[in-house]
């Protein structure tokens, strides 16, 4: 594991032939090292240079896709135990499960909320990710009826789940072409159910009643140089299945053993008959390390807040996410309305604009890109500085829109303000509170003459 | 062939504060594995549950969390007293929100008068809470202090600005202060330090790292909070050996996904609620808060439940409650608790019910409190409730049982007999057996910094050159490797 430049760098042509981009050879082992570079930049690797590498350099939870194209579901890939020490990789995914027992009309019902669902926040969509279909009957005919039924409505990422090897082979022939999730090769039918998953191109979870088989039961399958692995600890009790997810990443991350080195999932759907204690649940494997989770339900007041909170825990610590820069309309502002300033940092643009929002006046917030950064940390940086601000609200348009010309900055940059007089001709520049809550008041009292 | 587990080599602990004394104490913190790995190690006291009390008639709150406390939202105290004996509340958080000067602006003596009310009302511990306003938050919290004087209540938030004034405060009243530093392990242990050098020992703090709420930078508070619990239980780092304290209610509830009405894309309001303070408290539990501040019943018992579970406080199986029969039983519905039907909603106290089932037996709970699927003889109805399952508490019902001599035989009295039976839930016990062992308020043992620095010359080195954190090699909020 995480092969040093030198090391990655033993093992290239070592011809600088620059087709990769790169100036050097060495250079590139540098790039390769940091995470910065992919090897498929380079041509010419031999077959046995390139396994070496990717397997010295693949992250010690292994990337599993499932489905295909732009549907793929992407888990796994996790290298740390705690986000501060570098990042979550891939959300986990939020999963919705249905069976072959359950009522046409329940079957729409859940296929549509989890079609309609979707919430767009700062530039990412947030919704549910697979379906997990189950043969409850254990009726070929029945459960392919339904896998086909899920596909012709449109949602081709799926996990499918049968207790006979055969129901399953079936369910995945009829969704061979979208690369299911297969559920589950265990102790009893491991031969037969990972031939139906080599035989139709499927990634495949194996399934024990402890952390110790299934970890055998993955070494097993990886021996027989299958990848495409999750894990499933088999329990419906929360607390051993939250236990088994944390054991599991502290395996992998910290010992690289690699048996344990692959996503898992987990059914908070089995662990509780309340939908609202099940949501909880399934919070605490976005936290703590599961890599599917699969819900009885999808619906706007369940899947808002975990979407959220797992859109949260797997920012890139690293990069402050961002917001669009351009004029925010809140409350519909007229011509007379107050116009604010603030950072593009997303966390800034969403407590401003949120307390204009619960304020009821009707603003004009503009949101000045500073590159993700803080109103402070922006004006330190240059990215919130007077020559920068001035050139954007004059291409803003916002000039149009209102009658008066009169500019709120941040209290914070208080500083700025002197400035900003001068290089926005014919403007007022006013500085507004330091803290986004003391905005109402503050806007509540302003007038445009 | 078994593989084989990797501890995590803890090397310090959280201290146990504890509060009240007899029968009604309560204790926290006290970890020594990260959170909720009991596979591992031992947390000893439940994360508790301080219910948020306004000093003022929240006009503003969404429609869905004003109807719990209908009735008493206009009286801290009636407030107060509602969340203790009927959503159990393990603490009391008074926000005394009215002082701030950007706002109502009420005076210090007003608020002093309400802490002191509120402290008489009820047998939890108080934490009385100001607007984060240095200044008058110092007047406020001093005159709150002077009223509630003998008793041991928690105050806050005390930051850099005014630690001074509270840590004096603190040391003359027997407080707790609740530290609050903005989202950065170095400026919590610098606030820990300060107050160190004051007098407050380490076991009189509780660290408030600031909370951001569900989609408002939940991100940062969770990092720094596992950050810090890093330092203090891997690192053996005293000064950062605290429990926290996570204010994160409002944080949740002034959000607009939290009041927007029901609809399509964002399901029923009331649930949608109710799952954003939950799951806000499930993730910071996670990252190891011993203290959260809720508003939504529904949404505390979610808590309450997933604490237990997670945290092994279990509750006794259904076998082991006396009232798991399915015989008619008297049942009551204690107003506004659980309402996960319509059948307990249209409940009213003293009806009669069939309990079919003890589902849960929630440790948070108070003895005689358990969720069951219960299904009404006046309403033929079914559906999920707390149902107020035996002894003491029963005598509380304000409405007579109504009818049938089945249920009078089985009623409260013929089942206080049976009261020796009841199996309190694990998390009870500690508490229990704490009584009389544990000394309130006092810290159990002397914490060393004082043995180490002689002067105060050295203090201020300690304080400016200790060691500092930072996330890791490349990145970061703290990237100063070197001493201050």
């Amino acid at each position: 594991m995480a092969l040093t430049g030198m090391d990655i760098f033993k093992l290239l042509p070592k011809t600088n032939c620059q087709e990769c981009g790169v100036a050097t050879c060495l250079a590139f082992a540098m790039k390769l090292a940091a995470g910065q570079a992919e090897l498929d930049a380079c041509p010419h690797l031999s077959a046995e240079t390139r396994e070496k590498l990717e397997e010295a350099s693949a992250p010690p939870v292994r990337q599993v896709i499932i489905g295909t194209g732009e549907h793929a579901l992407k888990v796994g890939g996790e290298t740390v135990l705690f986000r501060h020490e570098k990042t979550f990789v891939n959300n986990p995914g939020i999963g919705l499960f249905i069976n072959d027992a359950m009522s046409d009309q329940e079957i729409s019902q859940k296929l549509e909320a989890f079609k309609k669902l979707a919430y767009e926040r700062v530039g990412l969509i947030l919704k549910a990710d697979i379906i997990a279909v189950k043969s409850q009957t254990g009726d070929a005919q029945k459960f392919t009826t339904l896998i086909k039924k899920v596909i012709d409505a449109g949602i081709v990422t799926l996990a499918l789940m049968a207790e006979n090897p055969d129901v399953l082979a079936a369910g995945a022939q009829a969704a061979a072409a979208f690369r299911p999730l297969l559920h589950a090769a265990t102790i009893e039918n491991f031969d037969s159910v990972v031939k139906i998953a080599t035989d139709n191109k499927c990634p495949l979870v194996v399934k024990g009643t402890s952390l110790d088989e299934v970890a055998e039961l993955a070494g097993k399958l990886a021996a027989l140089k299958f990848k495409d692995i999750i894990l499933d600890c088999g329990s419906e009790s929360f607390v051993k299945s939250f236990q088994d997810n944390v054991i599991a990443r502290r395996c992998a991350v910290v010992q690289k053993l690699r048996t344990l080195g692959y996503p898992t999932i987990v059914f908070p759907c089995l662990m509780t008959d309340d939908p609202l204690y099940e949501a909880v649940i399934a919070s605490a494997f976005i936290t703590k390390y599961a890599g599917i989770i699969i819900l009885s339900e999808v619906q706007g007041h369940n899947l808002f807040p975990l979407a959220l909170q797992r859109m949260n825990i797997y920012t890139d610590p690293q990069r402050p996410m961002a917001t669009t820069e351009g004029i925010y309309e809140v409350n519909n502002p007229d011509e007379n309305s107050p116009v604010v300033i603030t950072s593009n940092f997303s966390l800034t643009y969403f407590i401003v604009s949120s307390e204009i929002e619960s304020s009821r006046v009707p603003t004009w917030l503009l949101i000045k890109d500073a590159e993700g950064l803080s109103v402070l940390t922006g004006w330190a940086a240059g990215k919130f500085s007077a020559d920068s601000i001035a050139p954007f609200i004059k291409k803003s348009s916002i000039e149009e829109k209102i009658k008066h010309r009169k500019l709120i900055i941040p209290g914070a940059v208080a500083s700025i303000s002197g400035e900003l007089d001068e290089a926005l001709e014919g403007w007022e520049i006013q500085i507004g509170p330091r803290e986004a809550s003391a905005l109402t008041p503050y806007l509540k009292n302003w007038k445009a003459a | 062939m078994p593989i084989e587990i990797l501890k995590q080599q803890y090397a310090g602990k959280v201290k146990t504060l504890t509060f009240g004394s007899g029968g009604k104490q309560i204790s926290l913190g006290g970890e020594e594995i990260y959170p909720f790995y009991t596979f591992e190690g031992s947390m000893p006291w439940a994360p508790r549950i301080a219910i948020q009390v306004l000093d003022y008639n929240p006009e503003e709150w969404p429609e869905a969390l004003k109807e719990p406390y209908a009735d008493v939202l206009h009286d801290p105290v009636a407030w107060a007293k509602k969340a203790q004996d009927v959503y159990n509340a393990d603490m009391i958080h008074l926000w005394l929100k009215s002082t701030d000067p950007n706002g109502l602006n009420r005076s210090a003596q007003d608020a002093a008068l309400t802490a002191k009310a509120v402290a008489d009302a009820i047998t939890v511990p108080l934490i009385v809470w100001g607007t984060a306003n240095s200044d008058k938050d110092v007047e406020v919290l001093k005159a709150v202090a002077e009223a509630c004087h003998g008793r041991e209540i928690i105050i806050g938030p005390v930051d850099e600005a005014n630690h001074k004034q509270l840590g004096a405060q603190a040391l003359a009243n027997n407080l707790t202060l609740i530290a609050n530093s903005p989202i950065d392990i170095n400026l919590a242990k610098q606030l820990n330090i300060l107050l160190s050098n004051l007098g407050v020992p380490i076991e009189k703090i509780i660290i408030d790292p600031t909370t951001g709420g569900l989609g408002y930078g939940i991100e940062y508070t969770y990092s720094v909070m596992e950050r810090i619990r890093q330092a203090a239980i891997t690192q053996n780092d005293e000064k950062l050996q605290c429990p926290f304290f996570c204010n994160l209610a409002e944080e949740v509830w002034k959000t607009k996904e939290a009041k927007q009405e029901s609809g399509e894309l964002m399901g029923d309001a009331r649930k949608r609620g109710i799952l954003m303070e939950a799951i806000t408290a499930s993730t910071l539990l996670n990252a190891g808060a011993d203290i959260v501040v809720m508003r939504h019943p529904d949404a505390i018992m979610q808590v309450r439940r997933y604490i237990a579970d997670l945290g092994g406080f279990a509750a006794p199986k259904s076998a082991e409650l006396p009232v798991a029969d399915t015989k008619k039983v008297s049942v009551s519905y204690t107003p506004g608790a659980s309402v996960q039907s319509s059948v307990a909603t249209s409940l009213k106290a003293g009806s009669l019910c069939k309990i079919v089932q003890i589902m849960d037996m929630p440790a948070g709970l108070a003895p005689g409190y358990a969720i069951a699927l219960i299904k009404s003889i006046d309403h033929d109805e079914e559906g999920e409730g707390i149902v107020l399952s035996t002894h003491a508490e029963a005598e509380k019902i304000p409405e007579p049982v109504k009818q049938a001599e089945e249920s009078v035989t089985s009623a409260p009295a013929g089942r206080r007999e049976k009261k020796p039976e009841f199996k309190p839930a694990a998390a009870w016990i500690p508490l229990q057996e704490a009584a009389g062992k544990a000394q309130p308020g006092v810290p159990t043992e002397k914490h060393d910094w004082r043995a180490r620095i002689s002067d105060r010359d050295e203090m201020l080195k300690q304080a400016k050159t200790d060691q500092r954190y930072w996330y890791s090699e490349s990145h970061g909020s703290e990237k100063r490797k070197k001493p201050a």
